[in-house]
């Protein structure tokens, strides 16, 4: 009898421990935690300056000695004209900066735990593009070297004047957008993670498009700010101080993140919610507030969906920050736990763009957040994962064809309206997808990155399946998550996971796929090139029925049964050889399916019988295929549709000219 | 004369005037005809138009703007097709606006000889005038858009919400509309005022317009949104009829072209009926205007 009263009891103890456990600070580590910060930052809101002080314990992860530290100093991308980001920006950007707009972040100083001063030692370098006068990479090398796996500790001094609000980062009045603002230590790649051959550090320059790729750490972080002022952050909040000279410090702690971002504005109203183990916090504008539900909705489907499909979300916050309006650049940003959103005033429901925003930006908390891959080598890895999932969350939420837009009977869905970013391209094939962020010609970075990933994603989901490819990524984050994988690595996943499931169907891996899509820069195209009926010349004799059974009676000359034959062709004019599917549609109802491996320049499908209409890749399962308009053939004129839009066009030309037969 | 008065008359004399709606509607939907046929032929005449067959039941965004991108080079010969159609609606609308006004104001029956006499005769007038009237609404234009950007400018310069700009932005659209409608109204008296003085000169007629609509502001405005007021109601209503009548067969497309037709009808017979309330409403306020000479140079 005892033992069944203690047994219960003993299960509840361990599973409540369990649970705290795993959902407070002290959790068991996700990552590898190679850094770990302690942050006392104080906010001078009139200033608009940050002044702290940020000890930082970094590991050496590789099996060699370090000579040097090397930090990401990224707020002085707004120093100047003459930083690699503003170069890159274009003088547009450059110009536009008023007269103490600028922004910059100093360190007077960096001291060992022994006390030495590394500060006179510290130049600045530019690995990726040698410009001498870019200050966002700080190199500090060490009295003597960090052994393999051993620790080191400093404690570094900074200053940091915020720019107004320009690119992710700043203040605007009272808001205030904290990102990329501390001294953060570049990733020391050791031999043989992703391309490294030796170790190495990895501590790119801040250019215009790209800015992420750090370790894993545990942050500590006190803010003190004004204490009208209302604070979000990276992680949990942890503790609160009001100080004597009407401030507040605000404590948090965020483990296994590789950044830390946080925002303070007296403006905001607060909007929570729950979605299982995630407390959801909205920091939105006054005259946003009402709009909330919009955002703390999507966040919520996509935690919902992402957790089935890709995997767990493991953190217990997060905070949705709606920026001050003004502060527009600072819109549509992705930090560990936190991001920003865009919203506008009045936007009916049928514009998704709110939706849209929210989950693209929340999907970075896993394809950026956990699966950590280098921005700036691999954007497509973070920008183009992410950019799959939100038109998949968005498709599943409102359908393929109404997800992005449904309005006034106009509507558009989120994968097509994805696909022509990368299908309006003046020229798609310019790059590869895999180019450096910084190296993209002129205009090709976004619809590159970003659209053209999403639909390679999609196609290898057309051909391996959706539950394939739920297998591929749900084994790509459970084997890369809180790492830093590459390109190699994720079609490594897909190698082992696609012949797992679909056998040699597609080879015994899929390179030939990424060889195309991924490396190379071929354009995909199918068409159906043609469809010829022509009258069988009539046999002679007796002819069979379709049994061969019994006959349909002798043929005579004059007298014989109607007989066609017809010839489909279908066509690649696009480089990119992939299998497809064409569909045969015949007069009398009849529907045949043809599996074309894509390979040759065209072929061709003959039948016996009178062919109407036929179609390659009928199910647009291929969507990097850049025009669709050639994939259908039908022997019959257009009719009701040309019909149907010549009568619309005849009504609003009626209107315009009766409205000025007004003005007239 | 009361407002009701007015419409009732306005409506009879359209009602009684037929192959004056018939002649507005029947021109405009000519010109909008080759427009529209134009378009037919040459979205068919595409190679791959069999592609879009599947528009019928749902109109594909993605198919739509992978033909703009690979066939839009043909489109530039539509483009010339709308821009001279809407050139020759405009000038033919003009010079049928003169038949329209003698028509209606001869008081008598219609007639054909009348009709055609009163285009001929003001076509160049009243093309002159559109010309005028084209400057006056550029001006305000201009006048509205620098008003604006110094709004806005100063509207959002260190707001923290759009909010004011949106009211701003609605507020600029108010005004745009008011300002549109009086240089219509103007327009429209300007041309009644020229049929019934047999006037010359535009610029003093438009002048003399502007100067009518100033002493009778409100009546002639509320005429004008009364009258705007109906043809927003129709329009409603057709969009209402539209949305349930979904063209997703070949019936369906022939079910809302009527309905589509029937609303145009409806339009022309306003359009009409408001040239008769502005001359009723010019001959009420100004007794020399009825007694003029209509409808001779
Ligand atoms: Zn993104």
């Amino acid at each position: 009898m005892r033992t069944s009263v203690v047994t219960p009891l003993l299960a509840l103890t361990v599973l409540a421990v369990g649970f705290s456990v795993a959902y407070s600070g002290s959790a068991p580590a996700l990552s590898d935690r190679v850094v770990q910060y302690a942050i006392d930052v104080t906010l001078e809101s009139r200033e608009k300056t940050l002044s702290g002080s940020e000890r930082l314990t970094w590991r050496n992860p590789s099996s060699g000695g370090v000579q040097e530290l090397q930090f990401h100093m990224y707020l002085n991308a707004f120093k100047n004209a003459e930083s690699t980001f503003m170069r890159e920006s274009g003088a547009r950007r450059s110009t536009a900066v008023r007269e103490g707009n600028w922004g910059w972040i100093d360190v007077p100083s960096l001291r060992l735990d022994d006390g030495t001063e590394l500060r006179e030692r510290c130049t600045f370098i530019s690995p990726d593009d040698g410009n001498g006068q870019d200050q966002t990479v700080l190199r500090v090398p060490l009295p003597s070297p960090v052994p393999p796996g051993g620790k080191i500790s400093l404690t570094v001094k900074f200053r940091a004047q915020l720019p107004r609000v320009i690119a992710r980062t700043g203040y605007y009045g009272d808001f205030f957008m904290v990102g990329q603002w501390f001294p953060k230590v570049g990733v020391y790649e050791p031999a043989g993670v992703r391309f490294a051959t030796a170790g190495g550090w990895n501590c790119h320059q801040f250019h215009a498009v790209t800015e992420f790729y750090a370790d894993f750490g545990v942050y500590d972080v006190a803010m003190t700010v004004p204490d009208r002022f209302i604070v979000g952050a990276t992680g949990e909040r942890r503790g609160e101080k009001r100080n004597p000279d009407s401030t507040v410090t605000y404590s948090y702690h965020a483990g296994d993140v590789h950044d830390f971002a946080w925002t303070a504005s007296p403006l905001y109203v607060e909007v929570t919610d729950t979605w299982r183990h995630v407390s959801l916090r909205a920091l939105m504008q006054p005259s946003h507030a009402g709009e909330a539900g919009r955002y703390l909705r999507s966040a919520r489907a996509a935690l919902g969906y992402l957790n089935d499909c890709v995997g767990t979300y493991p953190y217990s916050c997060l905070t949705i920050v709606d920026p001050a309006w003004g502060a527009g650049e600072a819109g549509g940003m992705e930090y560990p736990e936190l991001f920003t959103i865009e919203p506008l005033s009045l936007m009916p429901e049928g514009v998704r763009l709110p939706e849209i925003v929210t989950i693209h930006e929340f999907t970075h908390q896993y394809f950026y957040g956990m699966v950590a891959t280098n921005e700036f080598e691999e954007a497509w890895m973070d920008e183009g994962f992410t950019q799959y999932y939100e038109t998949r969350i968005m498709d599943s939420l409102y359908g393929a064809k109404r997800s992005a837009l449904d309005l006034f009977g106009c509507h558009f869905g989120d994968l097509e309206f994805t696909r022509i970013g990368f299908t309006g391209m003046h020229d798609p094939g310019i790059a590869p997808i895999t180019t450096p962020g910084w190296k993209f010609p002129l205009g090709s970075y976004g619809a590159l990155t970003y659209s053209k990933t999403a639909l390679v994603l999609s196609t290898l989901e057309g051909l391996i399946g959706r539950p394939a490819m739920d297998s591929v990524m749900k084994t790509y984050f459970r084997r890369w998550k809180f790492r830093h994988p590459c390109g190699k690595d994720f079609v490594s996943v897909v190698n082992s996971t696609v012949p797992a499931i679909c056998g040699s169907r597609y080879g015994g891996d899929m390179n030939w796929f990424f060889d195309q899509v991924l490396y190379g820069t071929g354009v995909c195209d199918f068409e159906l090139t043609s469809i010829a009926v022509n009258a069988a010349t009539p046999g002679r004799g007796i002819a069979d029925r379709d049994s061969g059974q019994a006959h349909a009676g002798e043929l005579k000359a004059g007298g014989a049964p109607e007989m066609f034959e017809s010839i489909v062709t279908v066509g690649r004019p696009g480089d990119v050889r992939l299998p497809v599917e064409v569909a045969v549609w015949f007069d009398d109802g009849r529907e045949v399916r043809e599996e074309w491996d894509g390979i040759a320049k065209t072929t061709q499908y003959r039948y016996s019988g009178r062919v109407v209409r036929a179609a390659v890749d009928p199910g647009r399962k291929i969507m990097l295929d850049v025009n669709l308009t050639n994939n259908v053939r039908s022997t019959r004129p257009p009719g009701g549709a040309i019909w149907k839009y010549a009568v619309k066009v005849l009504f609003w030309v009626q209107n315009i000219f009766l409205f000025a037969a007004t003005i007239a | 004369m009361t407002l009701i008065g007015l419409f009732r008359g306005a409506f009879r004399e359209t009602a009684g005037n037929v192959p004056l709606v018939a002649a507005l509607y029947g021109t405009n939907l000519v010109f909008a005809s080759v427009v529209a046929l134009a378009f037919r032929a040459f979205v068919a005449g595409l190679p791959g138009a069999g592609s879009l067959e599947p528009l019928l039941k749902d109109f594909d965004m993605t198919l739509f703007f992978d033909f703009l991108r690979t066939r839009g080079y043909a489109i530039g010969a539509l483009w010339q097709v709308v821009l001279f159609m809407t050139l020759l609606s405009v000038a033919v609308n003009a010079a049928g606006s003169g038949g329209i006004l003698v028509s209606l104001g001869s008081g008598s029956s219609f007639s054909l000889r009348e009709f055609l006499l009163g285009c001929g005769t003001y076509a160049f007038r009243f093309l002159r005038l559109l010309v005028l009237t084209g400057v006056m609404t550029a001006l305000a234009g201009f006048a509205l858009i620098a008003i604006a950007g110094l709004l806005l400018e100063a509207l959002s310069r260190n707001g923290t919400s759009e909010i004011p700009v949106i009211e701003g932005l609605a507020a600029a659209a108010v005004v745009s509309g008011a300002v549109l409608m009086l240089v219509v109204m103007a327009s429209d008296y300007a041309r009644v005022l020229t049929v019934s003085t047999g006037s010359r000169s535009m610029l003093r007629t438009l002048g003399r317009s502007i100067a009518f609509l100033a002493r009778n502001a409100w009546g002639a405005i509320a005429l004008q949104v009364v009258m705007a007021s109906l043809t927003l109601c129709l329009f409603a209503l057709f969009l209402l009829l539209a949305e349930v009548l979904e063209m997703n067969s070949s019936m369906r497309v022939i079910l809302v072209f009527i309905v589509q037709q029937a609303f145009i009808w409806c339009r022309s017979f306003l359009r009409v009926m408001m040239f008769s309330c502005e001359l009723a409403f010019t001959r009420s306020r100004l007794p020399s205007a009825g007694h003029a000479e209509i409808g001779v140079a």
